[in-house]
């Protein structure tokens, strides 16, 4: 053993490990075209980044979507309430940075702004990361950051130097509770010192994957596409283990007890259900033009395979647009499969519901068992159609709602048309003895044919002069078998339309239908200028306003739904272990305004 | 003749203070807002009494803007209209009087179950309740939501109904003891024929039994109108109103001579109710000791005086809730017999009902309240130091109250405080919830 | 005609409105000794249990031949005695029975049994099934006697949901009605209060009106105080996350913490089950009895399982046959339960003899208000509602 050799070359092996804190090779700088997901720990549970953001800073209020939104009522309702307008705001900061804020927002995001959190020895830790194209500028930015601290909390000089130094980056401590790190163009704030640097860690291995490596992660980054405003990304599992060992577990324990719930499957639906109990969860925000599209999906979910949609099942026809729609929706609901598999599906305090659901309804269907001779017979697609309907009997309540209409396909018509008839008629003629305990009059019922349908209907006899139009004029109901097309409504005028329209052939046939709906917003608008005084007095009642600000805030309601013109959604299913829940809300944008500029 | 109790009251020096003042506009309306104390002392007692029966118009947005929640048939929201046009205080002695006549009227949605009808006969008491008697028994009779409520409309030759006609008597007319089971029955057969027709009176003469019927001692074929007319014309009548009215405004279980001469005067002003008021209100008898502090405040007047007192803000439904958590729920009597009041109101459950909402009122000055918003120094006083506090909530409040060791347990616990406002606060959630704050 | 009295709703609380302070009034002092008073807490099952599929006469064939699909087997039974065993959901039940504290009495009824829901129940609340219903219950009237020996106590409480049930209408004292053990809640504005408002109190004695307020606001306040202290404590034994079980629960913590109730009104709901019987009814049985057996447990615990008795009974039972839907109509004769150490545990009154119905059902042979009498004049030292000779179910 030669020591005068041995000791030169274990001082050489030994070097990088002693110098290590001390002198440390500068880490190269970041790509710009590295994803700002793979500098997250992938420890966190949360995560939010923008895509779309610099081309929003870009186009600042020029944004179409922003523009369209500012000059309606309801942006119009916002901005008072905010009490500054936009321009102001961005005034102010300017003042503050020194330069106009869009754009240098816009340079601090152009490689990636992401927001992320998870769980640190002290609890939850969120941390920020801003991948800019500009190193001055970002040092610039944070100069001026500090400066306003300093000024604030009166300590000049406080964040002059950098208070540390790691991997690279100047690191500043603002208090226990922030930390911020700079290297180069990347910002990074966290309230965690881990957090902080794992990041800077990752920053400085090109090829670490952080958060992105994560399977569930980069699965669910499906749901992501580069127009997307804010796309954000939530891992249940792991945020459910630590609810429940922390005891906040009530929320989490709702949320996936949602499937089993009977009132959740019918209401909601299976896809919405089944959401509950996703593993990871996704959300986004997108616009297009003067449309917003807001998302939610949900990833390794366990739905209850027996409800989940069936696109071989007949769905009932789709009407052709009319005049005086609201909206319409088609839901998948399998009654018949949930009263069959009940003991499977549901817990056992929900079982007596569907006894008792069952002795009820057996009133109405002659004594046969819901569950097994009427239930299998309906196709689970049920569409809803919501139209204003005409009070062509001269009776218009004092309080006009909209009607509803409910269409869905039977097999055997021939049997299922009188039985369903038969079940309306019971109906009316129980709420009927109902009214009459209490000394009220009764719905009279007529048939009536309508393209040489029969459909069944009641009205409720028309009201003496001193009597006022209550609510219930409002229902006119009426049930039809057209074809193989059951349709029962609340208003007989939607129901004689769509027999019609279904009779003549005016509908669209629908295939691979899936679950969505429609609303319409002047529709919707209608209903709420038809009750402006009204509602207007209950404000006042429930609210202890005088009647200005009653109007007042009346108004404000009339004009955010006139600024709707239309929202749609729909519940997709891209494989077998995901739900998407897609909405899109569409702006009214005022062609008048357009033209005038 | 002017004679006794009734006897116009003419206050010495001091003796139009605030304590006078504040008892007439709790017992007169629903109590003084912030100011209005002060005004009356300045103008003094005549000229104050002139304008609060003056006041007598509501805002017409709130009256006529009931027409729009009738259709939606929510009798909370009806209740709430009641409170808000109560707590407005457009007409206060109006409303009192509307309050008095749906307690001795009594009728209840849970049987009527009709918001129209409950809301057209509390415009009925509105428009009559000071008016003529006579025309607001004959009235209130045929009003179709009291038909409804008394079975009235079940009344039928050969099967008369006795209870209608046996309430008309015993709780409307003429109290109890001045009619035998004879004339029920046969006031029950002048009745026969009366009902509704959807939501109107109607008389089904083929329903009617025509005979000759004998009522305190007097034969005739009477009909449901004569059969009213004869119990006004019982000398038991006056006095039943007279003793209502003196329940109302001065005390319960009035006194003989009291009655008397109340009965005596509202015959001599031709029934007018709000002339018979007006004469009570002018007398001895109401600014005398026995009338000041002599009831327990119900739930309707005990909210509505203390909000309208501390100015506070608060939205009329809550204020109609919390009147029926403390058991009187608008357009919801009990019982044909209406609230029976005083000691009555007082149970374990209602006490802890005005605790709750009274002492919610005081923590709403630290913005500790949900429902309510209120700044207690604008209606009580500015105070400069903790030491003034107690006396200025004390005379603010329960001003005719004579209680030295009362106002030094508050002080004490003044002092305690930190910083004036959370002595007002605390003073006045202790004045609020003591049981001499009760007392109207 | 309209009832005279009305209810309302604070926080959690349901009181009958116009009524004087029989309870709280009667002089100053703090409540009345009431540790060691028997405690009586009456389990409602609405809907008519079907006690047949509970209480099961296993060594009858017609039992098998009659229920082809809702028969229970032998080998999953709780034994009790050679002929019967409980429900397989009811094990805590048969842990009871081994122990000796669980009594069953069979064939409890009325004579003329009838099937509505509202009248039978009506019969049961009132103890009077001749006359027409007046407005009190036997429950209420025990708790007039209560409210007279202790005043400043709150001698019955109803504890759960809905309106207050018949038989608890006294003719002078209204019983609360609790939700939850947050009802009855004091709110208190900023420090100092509780000081302040006590020393307003006690002051020297006033007259008229303002020393009876003086007085209902000091009970009041002493009710809630014990109330918020009592009910807030933790309880030794963990109870099943069941609606039944949080309000036995809440009943078990205000004996174990004195709070002077003496009669609690419980009810649990769905037991009206004429179709696909069950797996509904074994899911109430198993809360029944799971709710049941953590409250005797609970009071074992706290000491107090010496002084309370639960009944359980329901409006009546159900036929022997199953009907066409797999379930069973309404029936008449049924057997009621109780539970406690000072009951005489084991089978009382004649078993069902199914070669022996009368119309298709169990006929009643213990009138209902032999079970009353023995609660009430035996186990609570009251005076019965009724003239029945009391059967002999407590051990003195």
């Amino acid at each position: 053993m030669n020591l005068e050799r041995i000791l030169p070359l274990g001082a050489l092996l030994l070097l990088p490990v002693a110098t290590r804190g001390v002198l440390h090779d500068p880490p190269a700088p970041i790509a710009p075209e590295r994803d700002v997901a793979t500098l997250i720990p992938d420890r966190a549970v949360f995560y939010v980044d923008a895509p779309g953001m610099p081309a929003l800073l870009e186009q600042g209020l020029d944004h179409p979507f922003l523009k369209t939104l500012l000059a309606s009522p309801l942006g119009q309702l916002l901005q008072t309430e905010m009490e500054a307008s936009p321009e102001e705001l961005l005034a102010v900061g300017e003042a503050l940075l020194g330069a106009p804020v869009l754009p240098t927002l816009a340079s601090m995001t152009r490689h990636g702004a992401a927001l992320a959190s998870g769980f640190g020895p002290k609890g939850v830790a969120w941390v920020l990361v801003l991948h800019g194209d500009d190193d001055l500028i970002a040092e610039e930015v944070l100069t001026k950051i500090f400066d306003q601290l300093e000024s604030q909390f009166e300590a000049p000089g406080a964040f002059d130097e950098p208070h540390a130094s790691v991997r690279g980056a100047d690191v500043w401590y603002l208090g226990d509770d922030v930390k911020i790190a700079r290297r180069d163009a990347l910002v990074v704030a966290s309230s965690d010192e881990g957090y902080l640097r794992d990041v800077l860690d990752l920053a400085a291995e090109p090829s670490a994957k952080g958060l992105a490596g994560r399977a569930s992660f980069d699965e669910a980054r499906e749901t992501r596409s580069d127009e997307q405003l804010l796309w954000g990304w939530v891992d249940l599992k792991r945020v459910e283990a630590v609810a429940n060992w922390s005891g906040s577990g009530e929320k989490m324990k709702e949320l996936r007890a949602m499937n089993g719930q009977p009132a959740v499957q019918m209401l909601l639906g299976p896809g919405v259900a089944a959401l509950g109990t996703s593993e990871t969860a996704t959300f986004w925000i997108a616009t297009r033009g003067a449309e917003l599209e807001l998302g939610l999906a949900g990833q390794g979910v366990e739905p209850a395979e027996v409800l989940m949609p069936d696109p071989s099942r007949d769905a009932p026809p789709a009407p052709l647009p009319h005049a005086d729609d609201c909206g319409s929706l088609l839901v998948y609901r399998d009654l018949a499969g949930a009263f069959a598999h009940r003991v499977d599906l549901f817990p056992p305090e929900m079982l007596p519901k569907f006894s008792k659901a069952t002795t009820d309804l057996a009133l109405f269907f002659g004594g046969k068992d819901l569950g097994e001779d009427v239930l299998p017979h309906v196709s689970p697609w049920i569409r809803v159609v919501a139209r204003h309907p005409r009070f062509d009997e001269g009776v218009v309540p004092e309080i006009p709602l909209p009607a509803a209409a409910a269409l869905v396909k039977v097999d055997d018509p021939a049997t299922r048309g009188p039985e369903l008839t038969a079940a309306f008629q019971t109906l009316i003629s129980a709420i009927n003895l109902d009214r009459a305990q209490k000394g009220m009059s009764p719905f009279v019922m007529q048939l009536e044919t309508v393209d040489g349908v029969f459909v069944t209907r009641a009205h409720y006899p028309p009201p003496g002069p001193e009597d006022g139009v209550d609510m219930i004029y409002n229902f006119v109901p009426a049930a039809a078998m057209v074809g193989d097309v059951f349709v029962i409504g609340t208003h007989a005028s939607v129901v004689r339309d769509l027999v019609g329209e279904i009779a003549s052939g005016e509908t669209r046939p629908v295939e691979g239908a899936s679950e969505a709906m429609w609303l319409d917003g002047p529709a919707l608008a209608r209903v709420v200028e038809d009750n402006f005084d009204a509602l207007v007095m209950q404000n006042m009642l429930d609210e202890g306003h005088d009647i200005e600000a009653a109007r007042q805030e009346i108004g404000g309601l009339l004009g955010a739904v006139q600024s709707l013109e239309r929202l749609d959604a729909e519940i997709l299913y891209p494989d077998d272990d995901s739900v998407e829940v897609r909405a899109t809300l569409v702006l009214h944008a005022d062609e008048d305004e357009e033209a005038v500029r | 003749m002017r004679a006794g109790a009734l006897e116009a009251w003419k206050p010495r020096d001091g003796e139009w203070d605030r304590a006078a003042a504040t008892h007439l506009y709790r017992r007169a309306g629903f109590g003084p807002a912030p100011g209005d104390v002060e005004h009356a002392l300045d103008v003094g007692f005549e000229a104050a009494l002139e304008a609060l029966l003056a006041r007598d118009g509501h805002d017409p947005a709130l009256l006529n803007g009931v027409k729009h929640l009738l259709a939606a048939g929510s009798i909370d929201q009806l209740a709430a209209w009641w409170m808000s046009l109560i707590l407005a205080g457009g007409a206060p002695l109006r409303e009192r009087v509307t309050l008095m006549w749906h307690d001795h009227f009594a009728t209840s949605n849970a049987k009527v179950d009709d918001v129209r009808l409950m809301h057209r006969q509390n415009a009925l008491f509105r428009e009559h309740g000071l008016g003529d008697f006579r025309e607001l028994l004959h009235a209130a009779a045929k009003d179709p939501a009291m038909l409804n409520w008394l079975d009235g409309n079940d009344n039928k030759r050969g099967h008369p109904n006795e209870n209608f006609a046996r309430e008309v008597m015993e709780l409307f007319g003429l109290g109890i003891g001045h009619y035998t089971e004879t004339d029920i029955r046969e006031a029950a057969r002048a009745f026969t024929g009366w009902g509704t027709q959807g939501r109107a009176f109607r008389m089904r003469e083929a329903d009617h039994d025509p005979g000759p019927k004998t009522i305190f001692g007097r034969t005739g074929d009477f009909r449901g109108e004569d059969a009213i007319d004869l119990v006004l014309a019982h000398p038991g009548c006056a006095r039943h109103v007279a003793r209502r009215l003196l329940e109302e405004l001065v005390a319960p279980r009035p006194k003989e001579a009291w009655i008397d001469e109340t009965a005596g005067a509202l015959i001599e002003l031709d029934w007018r109710i709000g002339a018979t008021v007006e004469r009570i209100l002018r007398s001895r008898l109401f600014f005398g000791p026995e009338a000041r502090r002599a009831r327990i405040a119900g739930p309707v007047e005990l909210v509505a005086i203390t909000v309208r007192a501390l100015g506070a803000r608060v939205a009329p439904r809550d204020a109609a809730e919390a009147a029926a958590e403390m058991g009187q729920s608008l357009f919801r009597p009990p019982s044909v017999k209406g609230w029976d009041g005083g000691r009555t109101w007082i149970n374990a459950g209602t006490w802890l009902a005005r605790h709750n909402a009274l002492a919610d009122v005081a923590a709403a000055h630290r913005g500790e309240s949900d429902a309510v918003e209120v700044d207690l120094s604008v209606a009580l006083g500015a105070a400069e130091s903790r030491d003034e506090v107690a006396a200025m909530v004390v005379g603010n409040l329960v001003p005719d109250l004579d209680d030295p060791a009362y106002v030094n347990a508050l002080r004490a616990g003044a002092e305690s405080c930190e910083s004036v406002d959370d002595a007002l606060a605390l003073v006045t959630a202790a004045v609020l919830t003591s049981p001499e704050y009760h007392l109207l | 005609m309209i009832t005279t009295r009305r209810q309302f709703l604070i926080g959690g609380v349901r009181v009958a409105a116009a009524v004087p302070l029989v309870s709280l009034a009667g002089g100053a002092r703090a409540s009345a000794r009431t540790e060691g008073d028997p405690v009586l807490v009456v389990l409602q099952l609405s809907g008519g249990n079907d006690a047949l599929n509970m209480v099961v006469p296993h060594r009858q064939d017609d039992y098998y031949r009659m229920r082809p699909t809702l028969s229970l087997a032998r080998e999953n039974l709780h034994a009790l005695d050679d002929d019967h065993g409980l429900h397989p959901d009811m094990a805590g039940l048969g842990e009871l029975y081994a122990e000796g504290h669980l009594a069953v009495v069979h064939g409890v009824g009325y004579p003329e049994p009838n099937r509505s829901h509202f009248r039978s129940m009506e019969i049961w609340h009132t103890a009077d099934p001749d006359a027409p219903p007046g407005d009190t219950g036997w429950m209420g009237r025990l708790a007039d006697q209560i409210a007279v020996r202790q005043p400043g106590t709150m001698a019955a409480l109803h504890v759960g949901g809905g309106d207050l049930p018949l038989a608890m209408y006294g003719r002078e004292y209204f019983s609360p009605t609790v939700r939850d053990a947050r009802g009855f809640r004091l709110r208190k504005p900023g420090g100092g209060f509780d000081g302040l408002r006590g020393r307003l109190l006690d002051r020297p004695p006033a007259t008229g009106d303002l020393a009876f307020l003086r007085e209902a606001a000091a009970g009041t306040y002493r009710a809630a105080e014990r109330m918020a202290a009592v009910a807030g404590r933790e309880s030794a034994v963990s109870y099943p996350d069941l609606e039944l079980a949080r309000r036995l629960r809440l009943i078990a913590r205000l004996v174990a913490g004195d709070f002077g109730t003496r009669v609690f009104h419980v009810a649990l709901e769905g037991f009206d089950t004429h179709a696909r019987q069950k797996a509904t009814h074994a899911a109430l049985l198993g809360e029944l009895s799971q709710s049941l057996t953590a409250f005797q447990r609970d009071l074992e615990a706290s000491g107090a399982a010496d002084r309370v008795i639960t009944l359980v009974f329901s409006e009546f039972g159900r036929r022997v046959k199953e009907n066409a839907s797999r379930g069973t109509d309404h029936g008449a004769g049924a057997p009621v339960l109780l539970v406690g150490h000072a009951v005489r545990g084991g089978m009382h009154g004649t078993a069902p003899d199914l070669q022996r119905l009368e119309n298709g059902d169990v006929p009643p042979t213990t009138d209902f208000r032999s079970v009353y009498a023995a609660l009430e004049r035996d186990w609570m030292r009251l005076n019965s509602a009724t003239n029945a000779a009391s059967l002999e179910l407590i051990d003195a």
